[in-house]
């Protein structure tokens, strides 16, 4: 258990720069996320970390211990470290059993029969697996082998825990069940954790804190509900939740609220993140939630949109279509029959909420 | 550097590791495997470019050699033939290897299991054998000739000539180009074949404008393969081309430097220099259009059946040319060898069970050196076989498996022995232990057989373990890593254990390379360090014809026994 610091990391392959500067405090039993699009950096973030890979420059720096410095030409190897990584293949070693798979570490620590089997016993109890112990890894389920790869992990009790995208080779139902379990676990045993993954829901739902990656930077750290209501940037905006960035001219400004001319010349009054001068071109995101279709006999707002509804879609409990205005298309949730709204002239009312909104390049 | 944790840590700490293991032992192995490569080759290039045998004093840096070589007109004329040769076998190779790989795995053509495993029978065998299975059955004296002769007249044939000599070699090379051809065929997608055949093209039609251009990879490297071979054969070229008074750049070496009473050393080194440069460049240019093709064969999953093309009314015309070829080519010539082995002589004039006999295997065991020979094999083979594996083994973690800064160098060290003929390789070994001090103690043992066989071959025991060892996940390594193992802790007990399989399997290929080997100890050969194939050499001079084949019968038991063996244990065929 330990404080995690990282500061300044590069990492060149030859002309590739894979990271670009990223710096990182995570406190002693935090949970922290790397999310961000495939090549953004994360997994070559966590193999520094782990020593697996030996960065161009920068601090990494793990409860007091110096485990790379650049400047100071340190550089401990990753059976030094002790750390814990989880893999995204699980990497179960195949000829081994679980049992085995779990004493490898301990015996490397020399640790003794009765106390290795107290603790691998332990370990598989805490993942539920410990009737698994004498089978070998392809007599398991890929939900099997993500547990024991985990047991193997906590079995020796690294300082700090490492996650590489550990859930995405589990299929979707089982996946939500062990995002809690996951997070419950780490809760119990209080272990500073650093997850790995391209799944936002996956990140917003399990972390203390997230990390996004852009193009080998951290663009924004902080906890899941500042970074889906107050993104930092267009690409934050754009890349969490599955809403649509809609262009805009400020007309005028009041306070918080500021009217804006859509492209189509429709003009909304709504309150922004960003304050704008007079004439300046933004960029709002708006989330599905956040709008909803009204009723043809609905009041109108200095909130309300007119636009079409196309792409009408059944998704169960509820209905999905595309509300369009001028060239721009949001798509919405709706409890509305859409098939019978489906005209050229439907209402739909912006929530009175401040939107994310950045000026436009 | 040990750094100690803070309190914060709590829990087991950390093993106590070191890294100097796993550094020794990455030195080690690359100071192992450059000795046995570039040993053989350092006198090689100083000879041919100093005017006195390496061993006389004061020797001093001269291009007389390459001068005396370039205007040699054996040398032109031996350089023309081996062109010739080389791209006529290669030729013959690939259209009979090609064929077969269409008929035999993508047609419903009848006994395509056995014939298939017949294709393969002259990879297994040395090339020693197959050519005196040539001469026994084809030559101008054969008894296939004979019969023919006395039943039709004149043969149309005549082996001791280029076209005979390139036939034989051709048909000796066809498998290699069937063994490539038919594993790229088996990984290939079939559907890709059925929506030919859906789209409304022929059966014949589909194999030639589908299979074959998606064989093209495997065709390409098993043609510059096989060049290759073609050039560094000795014993087809030595055996049916001395009669023919035909000149190869090998058997001008093999002349100049054993047969000679005072060998011109450096006009021997130049012109390896040479042949050894051709081959490289061949190599590099092979690297350069294609890359390793076979780095990218994985074993697919897919458990999809091919479905077979049907023949129809082609089906048994193709058959027959089927049997005509394989009986002429495999049938007659092992069977020849096997014949030859048991009767005292083969005459049309008399029947065959009348002259069955066991002299020739008795002859064997009458004298010392031909026991030798045989035990020198067998101990050749199995103790150069489970160094080399043991060495192939740490080479490939080493080379590809760790950071070691000179490991790329060290992959193209180990792979080099590929550009060097068999028969260099033994001028190479030779010249090493006498001129490299403290060496010649291995002198007439079967240690400089070992260090020979072992440089010869090192490429291809490589080349079966590194497919294996790409396909285990990196995986396993780091997480080992990660979890407090060193690098040599994680080679030990994590990487090892997954390459039982491929190591075995490059045990066996390595014995019975070995067990085959005749052109890289033909010059190491002494009393002492006999082997089958020099001895089988050395009795084929003295015309001892029975002999030779009770030999050659005998490598050939010994080739499969092993491979029976192997597959018992394994349930896996070598190849394919």
């Amino acid at each position: 258990m330990a404080e995690v610091v990282i500061s300044d990391l590069v990492q060149h392959y030859g002309n590739v720069v894979a990271i670009d500067g990223v710096s990182l405090r995570v406190k002693d039993g935090e949970l922290v996320s790397l999310l961000g699009p495939s090549g953004c950096g994360k997994s070559t973030t966590l193999a520094a970390l782990a020593g697996l890979e030996r960065p161009t420059s920068g601090i990494i720096t793990v409860g007091d211990v110096p485990f790379f410095d650049s400047a100071r030409s340190i550089y401990v190897p990753p059976e030094d470290r002790n750390c814990g990584l989880v893999f995204q293949s699980y990497a179960l070693w195949p000829h081994m059993t679980v049992f085995d798979n779990c004493a490898f570490a301990l015996r490397l620590r020399k640790i003794n029969r009765s106390e290795q089997k107290r603790r691998i016993m332990e370990a598989l109890e805490l993942v539920e697996m410990q009737a698994y112990f004498d089978r070998y890894p392809y007599q398991l389920s890929g939900g099997q082998q993500q547990r024991v790869a985990l047991a193997r992990t906590l079995a020796y009790e690294p300082a700090i825990l490492l996650l590489d995208e550990p859930l995405s080779n589990l299929d979707a139902k089982l996946r939500e069940r062990a995002r809690t379990w996951l997070r419950q676990l780490q809760k119990k045993v209080g272990l500073t954790t650093i997850f790995v993954t391209h799944d936002q829901s996956e990140a917003l739902s399990m972390s203390d804190r997230v990390a996004i990656l852009n193009g080998g930077k951290i663009v924004q750290f902080d906890t899941p509900q500042a970074i889906y209501d107050l993104p930092a940037d267009v690409f934050v905006a754009d890349f969490i939740g599955s809403g649509a960035l809609v262009f805009g001219q400020i007309e005028a400004t009041a306070n918080d609220l500021h009217t804006v001319r859509l492209p189509d010349e429709q003009c909304i009054a709504i309150r922004l993140s960003y304050s704008g001068r007079v004439g300046e071109r933004i960029l709002i995101a708006v989330r599905p939630e956040a709008i909803t279709l009204l009723g043809a006999e609905a009041q109108s707002s200095t909130r309300t949109l007119m636009g079409r509804v196309e792409n009408p879609s059944y998704l169960g409990a509820r209905y999905g279509c595309d509300f369009r205005f001028g060239e721009t298309t949001l798509r919405i949730e709706t409890d509305l029959v859409v098939r019978g709204v489906c005209s050229d002239s439907v209402k739909a009312e912006l929530a009175d909420i401040r939107y994310a909104a950045f000026p436009s390049t | 550097m040990k750094i100690a944790l803070n309190d914060v840590e709590g829990g087991l700490g950390r093993p106590n590791t070191s890294a100097w293991p796993g550094i020794a032992f990455q030195t080690i192995v690359t100071l192992l495997v450059a000795f046995l490569v570039i040993a053989p080759l350092l006198p090689l290039m100083l000879q041919a470019f100093i005017d006195r045998p390496l061993y006389a004093e004061a020797p001093e840096f001269s291009l007389a050699a390459f001068a005396r070589l370039f205007t040699n007109a054996e040398f032109y004329h031996a350089l023309w033939n081996t062109a010739l040769f080389a791209v006529s076998t290669t030729a013959i190779a690939q259209f009979f290897g090609i064929s077969g790989t269409l008929l035999l795995a993508r047609t419903d053509i009848p006994g395509r299991r056995i014939a298939s495993a017949v294709f393969f029978w002259p990879l297994f065998v040395s090339h020693l054998v197959l050519a005196f299975g040539w001469i026994v059955g084809f030559g101008p004296s054969g008894f296939i000739t004979g019969i023919y002769t006395r039943v039709f007249g004149e043969a149309p044939w005549n082996l001791y000539s280029m076209a005979g000599l390139s036939f034989a070699a051709g048909t000796a090379l066809a498998p290699l180009t069937y063994l490539y051809c038919a594993s790229s065929v088996k990984t290939m997608d079939p559907s890709l074949e059925s929506a030919a055949r859906i789209s409304g093209c022929g059966p014949i039609r589909t194999l030639w404008s589908v299979t074959i251009p998606l064989l093209k990879p495997a065709i390409w490297s098993s043609a510059s393969l096989n060049f290759m071979l073609a050039i560094e054969l000795l014993s087809l070229p030595l055996l049916l081309g001395g009669p023919a008074g035909l000149k190869f750049l090998i058997t001008f070496l093999y002349e100049e430097g054993i047969e000679a009473n005072s060998p011109d050393y450096s006009l021997v080194a130049a012109c390896s220099i040479l042949l050894i440069g051709i081959i490289s460049l061949l190599l590099i240019w092979q690297a350069r259009s294609m890359g390793d093709t076979r780095r990218y064969v994985t074993v697919s999953g897919k458990a999809s059946r091919q479905r077979m093309l049907s023949l129809g009314g082609w089906k048994w015309p193709l058959f027959m040319i089927m049997v005509i070829y394989l009986g002429v080519t495999v049938v007659c010539v092992l069977g020849a060898v096997l014949l030859r082995a048991s009767t005292s002589m083969i005459s049309p004039y008399v029947p065959v069970t009348q002259l069955l006999t066991f002299s020739n295997f008795q002859a064997l065991i009458a004298f010392p050196e031909y026991i030798r020979s045989i035990v020198n094999t067998a101990l050749v083979a199995l103790i150069g076989g489970a160094i080399g594996t043991v060495l192939i083994g740490a080479t490939a973690v080493v080379s590809l498996r760790s950071n070691w800064p000179l490991r790329t160098l060290l992959q193209t060290v180990a792979l080099y022995p590929r550009a060097v003929p068999g028969l260099l390789v033994g001028i190479g070994v030779f010249w090493a232990v006498a001129w490299i001090p403290g060496l010649n103690i291995i002198q007439n043992t079967i240690w400089i057989l070992i260090f020979a066989v072992l440089m010869r071959h090192f490429p291809t025991g490589f080349g079966a373990v590194t497919p294996s060892l790409h396909q285990i996940s990196r995986d396993l390594d780091r997480s080992a890593r990660v979890s407090g193992a060193t690098w040599l802790t994680t080679m030990r007990r994590i990487v090892a254990p997954q390459l039982y399989t491929p190591l075995a399997a490059c045990f066996v290929l390595l014995v019975v390379h070995f067990v085959k080997e005749y052109a890289s100890v033909v010059f190491l050969f002494g009393p002492g360090s006999e082997m089958i194939g020099t001895t089988m050499l050395s009795f084929w001079v003295q015309g001892e014809q029975g002999s030779v084949a009770a030999l050659a019968v005998l490598q050939i038991a010994m080739v499969a026994v092993l491979l029976g063996i192997f597959r018992l244990i394994f349930k896996v065929k070598l190849y394919g």
